[in-house]
Parts: C-alpha cells; structure tokens; sequence
C-alpha cells in the first residue's frame, strides 16, 4: 500500500443557513481545499462524499457527490456516496483513503456535507435510523448517552460538573474558531440550569444540528509528484468497523468498539494515545468526551471526568481534544462534522490554527461514533495524521 | 389500536402465551442458547435456526433515565431505561413512574404491564416496566 498525504483541506461555516443548499454547501468547501492544494478541478480523479439525511431531509436519496461534481465542474470519474449515519464524512475519507493507498487512484476528492436547518420537528431530538423498535418507544441519541453518563457517575463516581465541564471546555475552544456555530462563551451554571433533555444531560450538554461542509484531497507519492506538490500531513492511518452486536448485555461506560477501533489505528500508525498531540473526538454529548478519553487512551478507565476537570484537554493543557469546537459548539452537520476533524487536525499540524494552536502538534487523532444498531453504535472511525517529518509546522 | 413491533419490525411483538398473558416475543438459539427481542431467524453466534420464545417481561433495569425533551409523537416527561431481561435479553423500554416513588435506577427488579406508550395519532401500546413490589408475587 501507498503512504497517503492531505494536499489541502476547507471547510464552510458551521450554522444555520436556509438559503445554501447541498450542492452549494458543498463547492463553497471544495473550492477552498482545491485552492489550498493549489490544484485544478480537473486533476481530481474520484470523488467520495459523505452526507447521511439527504433523503430524509432534502429530498435526494443518491448522487450527493455527483451534484457537488456538477458545482465546481469535476466530471467523468468514479463518484462514491456513503452513508453511515454521524460517520458519513469519515467513512467517506476512509473510502477515499483506500483508494488512493492501493493506488487506483493517485488523487481524491473527500466531500461532507448536510443540511438539517429546514428539518421537520424543529427543536425535538432527532431520531436513530438503526433504532426504529426503540424509537418507536421514545428513544433518542440523548437518552443512550444519559443512560452512559449515569453508568458512569454511578461505577466511577464521575461528578455532573465534570461532565458539564466538558461543555464549557468546548465552547471556549469554540469562541477561537470564527467557523463555529456557537461561540458565546458559557459556564458551569449555565449548563447545569439549562433545560433538562435525557437526565442528568441537559440542553448544553447536547450537539446543535446545523448545515455545513467539509473537504480534503487525498493523495499519493505518484499524484502529488504528477500534480508538483509537497504535501505536509501524512494519514498515518484511518480505521472503520461496525459495532459488537452480539454481545447485548454491554458496559456502557465505555465504548468496546471505540477501543477495537483505536487499537487497530494506533498499531498501524505505529504510535501510542501517548504520543498523539490533539485530537477531535466525537462528543455529541458531554459525557461522550469523557468516555472516549478513557476508550482512546488519553487516561485510565474512570479517569476521564478528572482530565477535563484538571484542564489536561483544553487548549494549552497535556492533549487538547476539541480544539474546533467539538460537535457541541462548531456543531454537527451529519456528513460534514468526519472531514470538518480533518480540516481542524491538518490545520492543527500546519500551524495555522491561530489563537487556538497547539504548540508544536506533529501527531493528531480524529474519532467519530456514527448511528446504532442493537444497543450499539453502527460505526466508529478513527483516524490518525502526522506532519511529514522533515516539514516545521 | 397498535402494538409496538408493527411499524418497525413489520408485527406485533406482545403477544398472549397459552395462559393468555401478555408476552414479549422473542427467539432463542436452541444451540448456544441466545435471546433476542425482536426474534431473529439465524443466531448470530453459530447461525443456527432460531425457535421462538415468550418473555413475561421480568428483569432488572440496566440503566434508566427521564426524558425531559420528547421526540415527535411523545409526551414529556417520562422514563426510559434498558432492561435485562430474565430470559437474557437486553430490551430498551418505558419504564412506569408516579411522583413521590424514589427514581428507577440501576439494579432494580421490574415487571412488565401492556400500556399506551405513545398516543400522538393512533395509540401504540407496548411494555411498560415498573419496579416490583417486593414480595408481591409470593
């Protein structure tokens, strides 16, 4: 296999934008990666998008991938558009990953992007694809992470500040990141007295849903020597799987396949949690954050409430996690939020995330949970960047 | 009047065992012995087939949590938790609440009733699972 390079990364604002559709969503990020791999269009040689509610919500089942194509004038090649739920976009880049590290294609367009803001039941937790019996009973993704948070609290004696502390961690990142959906900067108490959604979460404590895109290129030694460019961001490795169904009678406090799925990237990449700098991690719940610190590593299972609470995780702390935002405050367009990591990650590596910068970042680690199936989730991606050595950030 | 199961599953999933009580249908491994509710055809565990079974709705709460913000179609508040099964499935639910009882948590044994659970057009009725009186059944 080829080692894979990121040759440019961009993003749209994270927000509520009735008047953008997807496919104008879509080219406003593809455009800004291509001019940042300084590329033309027409060297893109497959396109993999990621958007998990186009049906559902915009009327268009298929072909995502193709209408973003059409906007910004790439035809004539292989389009893949994946769906798997809040992991759309990362399946989407491990798609494209593959593709160019097997050496089919040299050059690959990953594009996420949705819109929910024009939804029905505006204001009411969203449903779960893989969930309908439960949903048929009043399940929501909120009450799943309620029932982890009190499992937690309950075997690790985790505290509700420490779970909202993860909320307002998030928003400070957040108010650094001009492309965030929320940026106000909040409290504790602000948290802790917000209307109660899934006791003990509360509504601070859940990811908005919004509309936005994001897009990386993806490229091989063949394809960035064809294209004369020096990319400085090397995926090191990009990990899917599908969820452990059979065993019903799951722990709860921690993610089993978070853990699958993270080992196995951290083996292929050849590096530890230890020696990841930042990370993004899926926290489309407070206490989600506090468990995947534990599931990736970052601590000891039970540990996580004390990393946030200690700010190890903030910007400046031990390993920041979040940097952009998070789903809680950048927000969470379905099939944009796997690329938007990316693109906070690559920037992260690149040294230009201004005010929110990690100090030397050389190793980065995305993770994304995406949908449920039988009690647990339907897909978990992790993927692991590091700077080419060699290349100051 | 609908039962939960039909608009997900495709058929009801209370059903009355010979003594006309309501059960929760479910299948079981005849090789490894595995429950599940929804019924599978195939174990997932060795792909043998299946035969079905009833649960009377027995078990422990697993974890349990209010929801205070419904979805579409619900009213809130009310609860909901995962429900270990006797007969060893895990099975997400309502779980029956009244002000002035101490809040379903973790560990507590539950029976199961048929209730409406949802009641936005037309009602579904489905399990309610409310903490057992201790000694009642003796």
């Amino acid at each position: 296999m080829d080692k894979t390079y990121l040759a440019g990364v961009g993003m749209t604002p994270f927000g509520k934008f009735p008047e953008a559709g997807l496919g104008s969503l879509g080219r406003d990020a593809v455009i800004e990666a291509i001019r940042d791999a300084k590329i033309s269009p027409k060297a893109i040689e497959m396109i993999s998008c990621g958007c998990a509610r186009s049906g559902a919500l915009q009327a268009r089942e298929s072909g995502v991938g193709q209408l973003v194509g059409w906007e910004v004038g790439i035809e004539g090649v292989a389009v893949y558009n994946e769906k798997a739920f809040c992991a759309s976009g990362a399946m989407a880049f491990n798609i494209a990953n593959m593709a160019v590290a097997s050496g089919v294609h040299d050059v690959a367009l990953v594009v996420g992007v949705e819109r929910m803001s024009g939804r029905g039941g505006k204001g009411k937790p969203l449903t779960s694809d893989g969930m309908v019996l439960e949903g048929e009973q009043g399940f929501t993704p909120p009450a799943y992470y309620a029932m982890a948070a009190r499992r937690h609290m309950d075997m690790y004696g985790t505290t509700r500040e420490q779970i909202a502390a993860v909320a307002v961690k998030n928003r400070k990142a957040a108010g650094l990141n001009p492309r965030a959906q929320y940026r106000k900067p909040i409290t504790l108490d602000d948290v802790l007295t917000a209307r109660q959604v899934a006791g003990p979460l509360n509504l601070l404590d859940c990811c908005p849903t919004g509309d936005g895109a994001a897009a990386a290129i993806i490229v091989n030694a063949a394809g960035a020597e064809r294209l004369g460019i020096e990319p400085r961001v090397e995926v090191a490795a990009s990990v899917v799987g599908s969820g452990f169904f059979g065993d019903q009678r799951r722990d709860m406090s921690s993610f089993a396949l978070d853990r699958s799925t993270s080992s196995r990237a951290y083996d292929i990449a050849a590096i530890g949690p230890d020696d990841i700098d930042v990370a993004e991690v899926h926290d489309s719940f407070s206490i989600a954050e506090i468990i995947h610190y534990e599931d990736l590593g970052f601590c000891q299972p039970g540990g996580g409430g004390k990393l946030v609470e200690t700010g190890e995780t903030a910007v400046g702390g031990r390993i920041p996690v979040n940097t952009g935002g998070g789903l809680l405050n950048r927000g969470h367009p379905l099939g944009a939020t796997g690329v938007a990591q990316i693109v906070e990650l690559a920037d992260q590596l690149l040294g230009r995330s201004g005010d929110r910068q990690v100090t030397n970042a050389r190793s980065a680690l995305a993770h994304i949970n995406g949908g449920f199936h039988e009690g647990d989730f339907a897909v978990s991606g992790v993927t692991i960047l590091k700077a080419v050595e060699g290349v100051q950030s | 009047m609908r039962y939960i199961g039909e608009a997900s599953v495709g058929y009801p999933l209370i059903v009355p065992d010979e003594a006309g009580q309501d059960c929760l249908l479910g299948s079981k491994c005849p090789g490894c012995g595995d429950v599940r509710v929804p019924p599978r055809r195939f174990c997932p565990n060795d792909l043998a087939e299946c035969e079905p079974v009833h649960l009377d709705g027995h078990g422990e709460i697993y974890e349990a949590v209010r929801i205070g913000l419904a979805p579409q179609g619900f009213e809130a508040p009310f609860w909901v938790g995962y429900i270990d099964l006797d007969g060893g499935a895990r099975f997400f639910g309502q779980i029956g609440w009244s002000e002035g009882e101490s809040e379903p948590r973790h560990g507590d044994r539950v029976s199961m009733s048929v209730e409406v659970v949802r009641t936005d057009d037309l009602p579904v009725m489905g399990p309610v699972f409310r903490k057992a009186v201790p000694n009642a059944a003796h």
